[in-house]
């Protein structure tokens, strides 16, 4: 109300500035002649003053008075049949008048309807990010993350947290550099955060494996030689290099300091096949049933795998999200948009998973559809510190029935080192969860993947 | 509610522009003096509405308000307030909206300050300038709306392109259109001429002030912008003839022989229809300008939009208005009374030459320009048209006119002398002669064109000394006589002084850096040094450093000079996080006869710590832009000049209530 | 003199000036436009040594030997045939490989392309991903902005 109260309030002080002259009595307006006159007069002096000064001589003078004398004489010749100035007919002019004030209100006010978007509130960043915004969206979240590391760029933890998020959001770059700035503060190498580093650069060069992300992935092994991810991209990086042998012989490493379960193995198997390789002879594959988030990327063969299971069985959150970003990364965009978009109308009723779906549309370019209100999106894995880690576990012991939560809870503590508190957080949500086998599975991968 | 106010007031503005245009015109029609003067309430109520949207813009740019699609794609919180305010305009839509504020604004000082202007022909002018208004917003408001929103809204923005993230290229743009719009009303005033069918000198008095502050704005605005690509993109040139370059220089060339053939009109009612012409070609010319960035036909490093639709839009606003008033030239041209005879070598004949090389110097730069262009739409090849073309043909046209320039004030209006104007400048050639044998001799041989071209720099800047020494007897009559005399001379004839030697300044400072740069590109470990321009320069190492939106290498350096002197330099490379682009941060050192200019390179792989470095000294360098502030100056001392307040007629001032009567 | 010799005259002195800069500028446009070629132009089109071209493609990925002194070499590529360049100085902000270049130089009688100047041009595939794909969501596409520089030797004139 306020808002159209303003446009009025505007509209009708424009309506009244523009129309003033047709609201006033007439005044005398000088004509043309007049102003010819004064400026002819003022030659008249120039040509004195100039003469005085001796920047011309009496001669030139005379000539120059001359024309002007001229000119001033034949002064009017045109003008025999022109109008002199003045108000010519009231009626007109009211007639204009009206005419413009409803030209005014109408085309203003119905312009403004169709471009205009009344309802949006503004939404300054600072008061977006301050702590009274209750439920801040994961963009939101990462900016309020930030902003801390804006003030204290010192802080490893916080580096460390918001990396995932911007992997999650698609901003690699960022991630990268967040990790960079890790390696800077932490003392020690840690071989993780150099292979999340790797992992990153490789994203934001759209899947090649440069010599940077070379370097950080045999640091990480060279740490932690049983670590499966620098590997698979050491081989990664010989595949596009040209030379399969020495991809697979990454590959088969990989492979033999496996866990027997790991849910990539058939992935990598089927990497090694097609770079011309035997996989070794491993125990009986996972069932294959979906790439889990840790992160293996995946090429041609493997999307097509993961495609069809998904078709099969659809109800895997990350594994569309997953391939749509691998579509992305492979430049097809269409597939990319019609995996989101099966995602969408299979998880319809679901909003924390639809914020997903939408948040990955925004980010790879397609135009979001039903939106999910905001308030769902907290729930959705978001890395936190200090104090949105208290909120998250605040509202999950009001309402326990998020399974999601719970997990980013641990999650979230583990990245602060907090182990304990990630067991017992694990543990109630075990107890929320107790008749749900798929949720106890969840939990229990959880617990395994954080090492508890 | 803030972005939601601007784009109500951008709407209402065009709302107003469609009354500004039509009202004052049926007004000067029917001679109805209320009508006429709807014209300038409207312009001053189009020019507050725009301001007010604009600075609801600028208010969205600085809270990073990013449920604003301009703002959430050009900025981003963590940028420094210069560059959130400087971002308004660092995007097409507020760069646009900003082209209308000038526009506005121009319309605006007319109303207000042209009590000296007939009602008729004012009411013309501001329905022709509000017209160009409605293109415009029309344009701004179907195609580029700054004030389109997100909803959701992104977290933060994308940020602004690294490379505009520079105080120099911060206000480069609204000079620029300051110049580009100013012209406009040169050409509003040509239209509207043409629609009375008078031109005469009372027409010339009255458009030379914007001409001349609107030349002042597009001089200042190409400058900082050649200043920007010289110590920002770290290749120490200062003018690449890019096509966005050149489109800036078209509409100044002939903005300048607008500024000067208005001078004839003037003072001897003379070149009125070439006057007229000239007025809307290099309003013309502007618009081209503006096509050619804003359609992304050319890719530049300025073009923003790269957009087929807006580009189209640009193209019709482009042919509606320069055709339209071309036909209306065609038609009513032939009726406009010829002005005053004069012989050829005379003030006229002079500034006809002027106008003469400046169009044609411009031609060729259109040719250059958009030769290429027209070359792949026909035969599919692609060429570049660069610096060598532009060497061939622009020099050697503005040679003459360089020469020529001091001797054209010494020439009296009507019928000159050249002999006595060459006698008056005697003293001026014994220094040239002696400069140029001085340069020669100081160069140890060499090439016989550069002393030459020392030559005719120091006559460009001793000539218009020489010519204002002249009129004030310097040196002739006692030294009070001469102060006095000092005192009288008009201003526009001191102003007239100082833009003519800045022009001599500009051509000394390119001719040194031309010829006498220095260049090393070397490998420099920590602790290795170079000699160059007879300093010692030590490379100390390079750090990581973290700035609010990026991170840099810095190098540091060292300069030693011959006397001992020591003082550090520090020359970086940019990564600006948020977009991942690089940028080069030169170090500049500014003596007085030159820069020391140092660009840091690749990181050496093998050598710990070592980097390519680029290293320049470049002579005279700041003086290529030391002359332009003279030509702005020149032409600001010259808008002071009384000629430009007086011209209302006494009657004006006559206390009447009555119904206008002509009194003739 | 008469207004009919002054105006012949002036009209004169017009098609002087006219015929001068259009002899000045059929003669430059002869002898100092430079052609653009793609790699695979110039080994099919035989360009001849000396002639002063330009080449642009992508750069090879993997072709970039720099960092071991002032010159650099690389290979330009169109995905089907590569020219091997040459260049002394420094390379613009944003050359990377596998993105778009334009050098401009003389090819030498080894086949090699000798450049003086190396333009880096911002394409689409090299903004960050996600920016670019907000820009393309709404028809904005932006990418000509400010994403193309140069280094030339001496072009500062």
């Amino acid at each position: 109300m306020l808002l159209w109260t303003v446009f009025a309030a505007l509209t009708l002080v424009a309506v009244i500035v523009v129309l003033w002259p047709l609201l006033q009595r007439s005044r005398v307006a000088p004509s043309r002649q007049d102003f010819d006159l004064a400026i002819y007069k003022d030659q008249l002096r120039e040509v004195e003053r100039d003469l005085e000064r001796g920047v011309i001589g009496e001669s030139e003078a005379k000539a120059a008075r001359t024309e002007i004398y001229r000119k001033i004489i034949h002064l009017g010749d045109n003008e025999a049949g022109a109008k002199a100035p003045g108000i010519k007919s009231v009626g007109f002019n009211r007639a204009v008048g009206v005419g413009v004030f409803a030209l005014i209100f109408g085309a203003a006010f119905g312009s403004y309807a169709i471009i205009g978007a009344p309802g949006l509130p503004g939404k300054p960043f600072a008061e977006r990010i301050s702590d009274k915004n209750k439920n801040p969206s994961l963009d939101e979240l990462v900016a309020r993350v930030e902003v801390h590391l804006r003030k204290n760029p010192g802080d490893a933890r916080g580096w460390a947290i918001i990396a995932p998020s911007y992997m999650r959001l698609g901003r690699y770059n960022d991630a990268a550099n967040a990790l960079q700035q890790v390696m800077r503060l932490e003392e020690k190498p840690d071989p993780d955060v150099l292979s999340s580093y790797g992992e990153a650069l490789v994203m934001a060069n759209r899947g090649a494996v440069g010599e940077d992300a070379v370097k950080a992935f045999k640091e990480a092994v060279r740490l932690n030689p049983r670590q499966a991810t620098p590997q698979y991209y050491l081989g990664l990086a010989e595949l596009q290099a040209g030379r399969k042998d020495a991809a697979v012989a990454y590959w088969v490493k990989m492979l033999k300091n496996a866990p027997r379960n790991a849910p990539w193995r058939s992935q990598i198997e089927a990497d090694i096949r097609k770079a011309g390789g035997t996989p070794p002879a491993a125990p009986a594959p996972a069932a294959g049933k979906a790439a889990s988030d840790d992160g293996v990327p995946d090429i041609g063969q493997m999307i097509a795998n993961l495609a069809s299971r998904l078709e099969e069985d659809g109800n895997n959150l990350d594994g569309w999200l997953m391939l749509a970003r691998s579509y992305m990364v492979q430049k097809k965009n269409s597939d990319a948009r019609s995996a989101l978009d099966k995602a969408a109308a299979r998880f319809k009723t679901d909003a924390a998973a639809l914020e997903k779906i939408n948040a990955a549309r925004k980010a790879y370019g397609f135009e979001t559809q039903g939106a999910a209100s905001l308030d769902e999106a907290a729930g959705n894995g978001i890395p936190d510190i200090g104090k949105m880690v208290t909120g998250l576990a605040a509202r999950l012991e009001k309402d326990g029935k998020d399974l999601k939560g719970w997990l980013m809870l641990a999650r979230s503590y583990m990245v602060q080192k907090r182990s304990s508190d990630a067991k017992a957080a694990l543990d109630k949500a075990a107890g929320h969860f107790k008749t749900d086998a798929k949720a106890l599975e969840k939990i229990r991968a959880a617990r395994k993947s954080l090492g508890l | 509610m803030i972005a939601e106010i601007g784009q109500f007031v951008l709407i209402l503005a065009l709302v107003i522009a469609v009354i500004q245009t039509a009202v004052p015109l049926v007004g000067a029609h029917r001679s109805d003096t209320a009508l006429m003067r709807v014209g300038s309430t409207a312009a001053i109520a189009q020019f507050i509405l725009l301001l007010i949207s604009f600075s609801a813009l600028t208010y969205l740019f600085v809270t990073s308000d990013f449920s604003v699609s301009t703002v959430a794609r050009n900025s981003h919180s963590a940028k420094p307030m210069l560059y959130k305010v400087s971002g308004v305009w660092g995007n097409h839509e507020g760069s646009m909206l900003l082209w209308a504020l000038i526009l506005a604004f121009f319309g605006a000082t007319v109303a207000i300050f042209s009590r000296n202007l007939p009602a008729g022909l004012r009411a013309r002018v501001l329905g022709v300038q509000a017209s160009i208004g409605v293109a415009f917003l029309l344009f701004i408001t179907l195609t580029s709306n700054p004030f389109t929103r997100l909803s959701p809204a992104p977290a933060d923005g994308q940020g602004l392109n690294p490379l505009l993230q520079d105080p120099g290229l911060a206000f480069h743009p609204p000079f620029l259109y300051a110049g580009y719009v100013g012209f406009s009303m040169a050409f509003s005033f040509a239209v509207a001429a043409l629609i009375e069918g008078r031109v005469d000198e009372a027409w010339a008095r009255w458009v030379r002030p914007w001409t001349l502050t609107a030349w002042m704005m597009l001089t200042i605005g190409i400058s900082l912008g050649s200043w920007w690509a010289y110590y920002e993109l770290g290749w120490g040139g200062w003018w690449f003839w890019d096509p966005v370059e050149n489109a800036s220089l078209m509409p100044w060339l002939s903005g300048t022989a607008l500024l000067h053939s208005a001078i004839v009109v003037e003072k001897r009612g003379a070149l009125r229809t070439w006057t007229v012409l000239l007025a809307i070609l290099t309003f013309g010319l502007s618009l081209v300008g503006t096509f050619l960035v804003r359609s992304g036909v050319l890719t530049s490093v300025h073009a923003f939009a790269v957009d087929p639709e807006r580009g189209v839009f640009i193209l019709l606003i482009l042919c509606f208005f320069i055709g339209g008033a071309l036909l209306l030239y065609a038609w009513r041209a032939p009726t406009l009374k010829a002005g005053g005879i004069f012989a050829p070598v005379s003030r006229e004949g002079g500034i006809i030459f002027n106008n003469l090389i400046l169009v044609t110097a411009c031609a060729t730069v259109f040719v250059g320009t958009l030769y290429p262009l027209a070359l792949e739409a026909v035969t599919g090849e692609k060429i570049s048209v660069g610096a060598p073309f532009f060497n061939a043909t622009f020099v050697p046209l503005f040679i003459p006119l360089l020469i020529a320039l001091p001797i054209g004030p010494f020439l009296a209006w009507k019928r000159g002398d050249l002999l006595g104007a060459m006698q008056r400048l005697i003293v001026p050639l014994g220094i040239v002669i002696v400069a140029i044998i001085a340069t020669y001799v100081l160069q140890n041989g060499g090439s016989i064109l550069v002393p030459l071209a020392i030559g005719l720099a120091f006559w460009l800047i001793i000539g218009p000394m020489a010519e204002t020494a002249f009129r004030i007897k310097f040196l002739r009559v006692p030294f009070s006589e001469t102060l006095r005399r000092a005192a009288n001379l008009p201003r526009s004839s001191w102003g007239m002084m100082v833009a003519h030697l800045g022009v001599g300044v500009t051509v000394l400072g390119i001719v040194a850096i031309s010829a006498w740069r220095v260049e090393q590109i070397i490998v420099m470990s920590p602790g290795s040094s170079t000699e160059i321009a007879g300093v010692t320069l030590t490379f100390n190492g390079a750090k990581q450093r973290r700035g609010p939106n990026y991170s840099e290498d810095a190098g540091s350096f060292t300069v030693t000079e011959k006397s001992g002197r020591a003082y550090p330099m520090e020359a970086t490379k940019r990564v600006y996080t948020r977009q991942s682009m690089p940028t080069t941060e030169t170090g500049i050192h500014y003596y007085f006869d030159g820069d020391l200019y140092i660009a840091l390179g690749d990181r050496h792989e093998e050598k710990a710590g070592a980097y390519t470095v680029r290293i320049y000294f470049n002579p005279l360098a700041p003086w290529i832009w030391f002359g332009t502030l003279f030509m702005f100056f020149g032409g600001a001392i010259s808008l002071t000049d009384r000629r430009y307040r007086i011209g209302a007629p006494k009657k004006a001032k006559v206390k009447s209530k009555t119904m206008g009567v002509q009194a003739a | 003199m008469t207004r009919k010799q002054r105006r012949a005259t002036m009209i004169f002195a017009a098609l002087g000036t006219l015929g001068l800069a259009v002899g000045l500028v059929l003669f430059a446009l002869n002898d100092s436009i430079v052609f653009f070629h793609s790699p695979s132009d110039v080994l099919e089109k035989k360009v001849e040594t000396g002639k002063r071209i330009r080449l642009g493609g992508l750069v090879k990925e993997g072709s970039v030997k720099r960092g071991r002194g002032t010159t650099i070499t690389f290979a330009v590529t169109d995905m089907a045939k590569d020219i091997p360049v040459q260049y002394t100085g420094v390379l613009p902000d944003l050359f990377r490989e596998g993105q778009g270049v334009v050098t401009e130089g003389v090819m030498n009688a080894k086949g090699t392309f000798i450049a003086d100047s190396v333009l880096a041009k911002h394409d689409e595939n090299y903004m960050p991903p996600e920016v670019a794909a907000s820009l393309k969501k709404d028809g904005h596409w932006q990418g000509g902005r400010g994403e193309d520089e140069a280094t030339r030797k001496g072009a500062g004139s």
